[in-house]
C-alpha cells in the first residue's frame, strides 16, 4: 500500500493506493499520529485507488476521531468505490464519517468547519 | 468445489490469501462480487485474528485454511486459531460502535465484520486445536 500526503491550504490531504488492512494500517495510523502532532487536523482521505479496506483500517480512522474532533478538525472520506464504501456500511460506518463523492465535494465540506 | 491453504502466523501473508480467495470465488455461481468480497473479507478478518491474537503473530507457527462450496453454501473453517478462550469471553461482536469511538479502540470491529457477513459463525475446539467455522448460504 502506498500513502502519499499532501498539505495544501491547512488541509491534509492522504491518499491511499491499494489494500489498507492489517499490515499497512501500521504505517497509516503512523502518518495520522505524525499530522496530529504537527496539528494538521483537518484531514481529507483520497479512496480514490483504495481497493480494499479491512476492520483494521477502519479502526485507525475511529481510533483518531475524537481527538481530531478535539482540535477542531475532521476526516473527510472521498472517491471510494463500491467495495469499501459496503464495508462502511456493513459497520454502520457511513452514517458516522463523512464520505462525499469527489474532491470538491470533500473541500467543500471541510472549508465549511 | 474445495480447496485448502497452509499460511504461516505472519500479517504478510494476507495480501496474497485474498488473492488466492478472490480467484478461487470467482469460479462460485450465484456468487455476486459484493457477496464475494465479503466472503473474503471476512476471512480475513478471521486469519486477521488467528494470526495477530491467537498466535501472537508466530512465524514458526501455521494456520490451515479449507474451503468447500457446494451449491447451497460455503463452507469455511479455519485452524489453529489459537483464541478459542478469548473468543468465548468476549463481547466485541456486539459492542456497540459508539464505545468503540469513545474508546478509541483500534479492535473490536472484525468479529463484528464476520458475523455480519456469514451466515453461521462458530468457534469450537477438539483435540487441543482451536477452530473457527463460518458458512455463508448461498441461495
Amino acid at each position: 500500500m502506498e500513502i502519499i500526503e499532501r498539505y495544501e491550504d491547512e488541509i491534509l490531504t492522504i491518499l491511499l493506493k491499494g489494500e489498507l488492512d492489517a499490515k499497512s494500517s501500521i504505517d497509516l495510523d503512523e502518518t495520522i499520529k505524525m499530522a496530529l502532532t504537527q496539528e494538521k487536523t483537518r484531514i481529507i482521505i483520497d479512496c480514490q485507488h483504495l481497493s480494499y479496506i479491512s476492520s483494521a483500517g477502519l479502526g485507525v480512522f475511529i481510533s483518531h476521531l475524537d481527538d481530531l474532533k478535539a482540535y477542531g478538525g475532521k476526516f473527510v472520506f472521498y472517491g471510494m468505490n463500491v467495495t469499501v464504501y459496503n464495508v462502511f456500511e456493513i459497520l454502520g460506518l457511513h452514517t458516522i464519517m463523512e464520505i462525499v463523492r469527489d474532491r470538491f465535494e470533500a473541500q467543500t465540506l471541510m472549508n465549511e468547519s | 468445489m474445495k480447496a485448502n491453504l497452509t499460511t504461516i502466523c505472519s500479517i504478510d501473508t494476507q495480501e496474497e490469501i485474498r488473492g488466492f480467495l478472490n480467484k478461487f470465488f470467482e469460479g462460485v455461481d450465484d456468487l455476486t462480487d459484493q457477496k464475494r468480497n465479503q466472503v473474503v473479507l471476512a476471512i480475513d478478518e478471521a486469519i486477521a485474528n488467528a494470526i495477530i491474537h491467537g498466535n501472537d503473530s508466530d512465524g514458526e507457527k501455521s494456520i490451515q485454511l479449507d474451503l468447500d462450496v457446494d451449491k447451497k453454501r460455503i463452507h469455511i473453517e479455519i485452524s489453529d486459531i489459537g483464541l478459542f478462550d478469548e473468543i468465548m469471553n468476549n463481547d466485541k461482536k456486539d459492542k456497540d460502535l459508539k464505545s468503540v469511538i469513545k474508546e478509541k479502540q483500534k479492535g473490536g470491529l472484525g468479529l463484528k465484520l464476520i458475523y455480519s457477513i456469514m451466515d453461521v459463525v462458530c468457534f469450537y475446539t477438539q483435540n487441543n486445536k482451536s477452530y473457527c467455522l463460518m458458512v455463508k448460504l448461498l441461495k
